[in-house]
């Protein structure tokens, strides 16, 4: 069998090369398409997952005005009302208070590993690296997940007297491991992260109107409850944190206009209770319509894709199909000499099978190269998926010649005169 | 002389162009071990066809086909693959040499089915071949042979595996006389080692030089003296 297999690729070195770029370059287009369509699958259903039915509201606190914003935090009770106001929305009844914000942290230049995440800066012994903070309700609400270690629980919402728990972003996960402690500055204090969980890649939120905002670069801390500040500078520190922690974004059920004047009325009852009377909403749904017309560009391009893919994928299909008939076709005059010389029908089946399956495989594995090497999809879907074309294609491609072979005497592809009948 | 094949009533049927054609009809035979047989015809009467049902390669519609008493035509695809291969040898009409291999190789063909060890192929082999003038060609492709190579390549491969029964379609259809009397001469020398031969031809020079000559009418043998 083996001596048979070297003969014919030695013999059809260039047909076998040709064929196997062929059907390697369709392989690969077909991984790199399943790629596409399970990824463009997954990210519309995450982007559906998080969306659906529900309207997001900007909401803003009002001080814009430089003066009015000192004057607000000169007063000697600003603390407390930050703090209150922002428990109030976190902990309203009729709708769900996201507070994010996404603020650099300064860490010690020395931890070289995070240097290509870096953003430049003029401090040698240190270097700001991109970071998001957000409460429990935001955490769960954009449901992220972890690739290694344990998402953030309410218990990492608390103040640890400096240590903060921290989520990494998925393009972390070579660099630090579940357990390792890095030592920042934030908000100007010198705090330890605590690494609890590495974030799944191609985490996604919705911020600043963009509803796919990917974390996988970005460090991800818990709005903790701080305890009262001891220092004035603690306090100052925590009026800053807490002006970042009620700028946020509130979530409500999508519906005909009732869920949205109960939310504006329950934010109005906690202005007036904690007498944080400046906020205001951006837009009455910034989200919808980016979301909305997201998802439509996404499904008219996966229909446009997926109708082009099928169309050549079909139309290769055949024409590889084609070939490799044609090919097998030409091989039946020399089957039918080994037939003449003691070859049973089956060996020849069995050869004829393998001649197509050694290209086929031989294509298949380097189109597996290609995908895991080159264009970098390890997903094991396409991987099995093509190897079932391969071997599917293969079998139906050897059908036709093996039913010559079986149903008419072999000596009847010798071409003499009375063989030809 | 002991008889080796007996062909009895064979009918074999062909359809073309959904018209059935009987190439073979009824048709009798009796060949000796050792014997030489010669058959003539027209082109297209039944020449190749009657070699392959001898060969189990096709299956007459009716009739028998013994060899050595046993009916070849009612084994299976495995059993006449057996018969083949340990009985026959066979020239084809165009020799269709491989021409993915070298002479060797194409020789030594039919041992592979015998799964003859490397050491006694090559051996059969290179006797075979040298004793056929070809022994320098062992290593050269088939394709860059003349013909009258080329039928003493085919010639080799078929008595590679010392069968009992040659059948030769047209052997010397394409060759010179030069080449043709160096053919018949080996058909000669393997029959007096006892290699019962057939041979189609359309040349009565050729048939002549054979034990029995028939000629192959409308489906029949008619035995020429």
């Amino acid at each position: 069998m083996f001596r048979e297999l070297y003969f014919y690729l030695r013999h059809n070195k260039m047909t076998a090369f040709l064929l196997t770029c062929q059907i390697s370059l369709y392989l690969v287009l077909l991984g790199t398409f399943m790629a596409f369509t399970s990824e463009i699958h997954y990210g519309k259903s995450n982007l559906e997952n998080i969306y659906e039915n529900k309207a997001i509201y900007h909401l803003l606190d009002g001080y814009f005005d430089p003066d009015e914003f000192s004057n607000f935090r000169d007063r000697s009770d600003a603390l407390e009302i930050l703090k209150e106001y922002y428990h109030e929305l976190d902990s309203a009844s009729s709708f769900q208070y996201l507070a994010m914000f996404n603020q650099d942290i300064s860490i010690d230049a020395k931890e070289v590993a995070v240097n290509s995440y870096s953003e430049s800066t003029d401090d040698v012994e240190h270097i700001n690296v991109r970071s998001f903070q957000m409460n429990l309700q935001a955490h769960d609400y954009f449901m992220l997940d972890v690739s290694e270690g344990r998402a953030f629980v309410s218990n990492d919402f608390e103040d640890k007297n400096g240590i903060l728990p921290v989520l990494l972003g998925n393009s972390f996960a070579d660099y630090y491991k579940v357990g390792d402690e890095i030592s920042v500055s934030f908000y100007q204090q010198e705090i330890t992260l605590s690494v609890v969980g590495i974030l799944s890649e191609n985490s996604l939120l919705y911020f600043n109107g963009d509803p796919e905002f990917y974390l996988d670069d970005y460090f991800i801390l818990p709005y903790v409850n701080y305890a009262p500040p001891e220092t004035e500078y603690e306090e100052e520190r925590q009026e800053i944190i807490y002006f970042s922690m009620i700028n946020g974004y509130i979530s409500i059920p999508e519906g005909d206009g009732e869920f949205t004047r109960v939310m504006m009325a329950e934010v109005e009852a906690i202005s007036q209770k904690t007498g944080f009377d400046n906020y205001l909403f951006i837009g009455s749904n910034p989200n919808t319509q980016p979301y909305r017309g997201l998802i439509n560009v996404m499904n008219a391009n996966y229909n446009l894709v997926k109708t082009i893919f099928i169309l050549s994928f079909v139309i290769n299909a055949i024409v590889i199909s084609l070939i490799l008939f044609f090919e097998q076709k030409k091989r039946l005059p020399a089957f039918a000499i080994h037939y003449l010389h003691g070859a049973s029908i089956s060996i020849l089946a069995k050869r004829l099978i393998s001649e197509v399956l050694l290209i086929m495989l031989l294509s298949y594995a380097l189109s597996q190269i290609i995908l895991s090497s080159v264009l970098n999809i390890n997903s094991i879907v396409p991987q099995i998926t093509l190897f079932f074309t391969v071997v599917v294609l293969a079998v139906v491609v050897s059908i036709l010649p093996i039913s010559n072979i079986v149903r008419k005497p072999l000596v009847v592809f010798l071409n003499n005169e009375e063989g030809s009948m | 002389m002991e008889v080796l094949m007996e062909l009895k009533d064979i009918t074999k049927v062909f359809v073309q162009r959904k018209q059935p054609q009987t190439v073979l009809m009824n048709l009798n035979m009796s060949i000796a071990k050792g014997q030489s047989v010669s058959i003539r015809g027209k082109s297209g009467c039944g020449k190749s066809t009657l070699l392959n049902i001898i060969a189990a390669t096709q299956i007459a519609e009716s009739g028998k086909m013994l060899f050595n008493g046993q009916d070849i035509q009612i084994l299976s695809n495995k059993e006449r693959a057996i018969y083949r291969s340990a009985n026959i040898g066979y020239i084809p009409q165009n020799l269709y040499l491989l021409d993915d291999r070298s002479v060797f190789n194409n020789i030594a063909l039919p041992l592979q089915y015998l799964k003859i060890n490397k050491e006694e192929t090559r051996n059969r082999v290179e006797v075979l071949a040298n004793r056929l003038g070809i022994g320098t060609l062992l290593n050269k492709n088939v394709s860059l042979l003349s013909g009258g190579e080329r039928q003493r390549v085919a010639i080799c491969r078929a008595v590679i595996k010392k069968p009992l029964i040659l059948l030769a379609d047209e052997p010397t259809g394409s060759l010179d006389e030069e080449n043709e009397a160096i053919i018949l001469d080996v058909f000669q020398e393997l029959q007096k080692e006892g290699i019962t031969i057939i041979i189609t031809t359309h040349d009565e020079a050729v048939s002549s030089r054979c034990d029995a000559m028939y000629k192959l009418i409308k489906g029949g043998l008619i035995s020429v003296h």
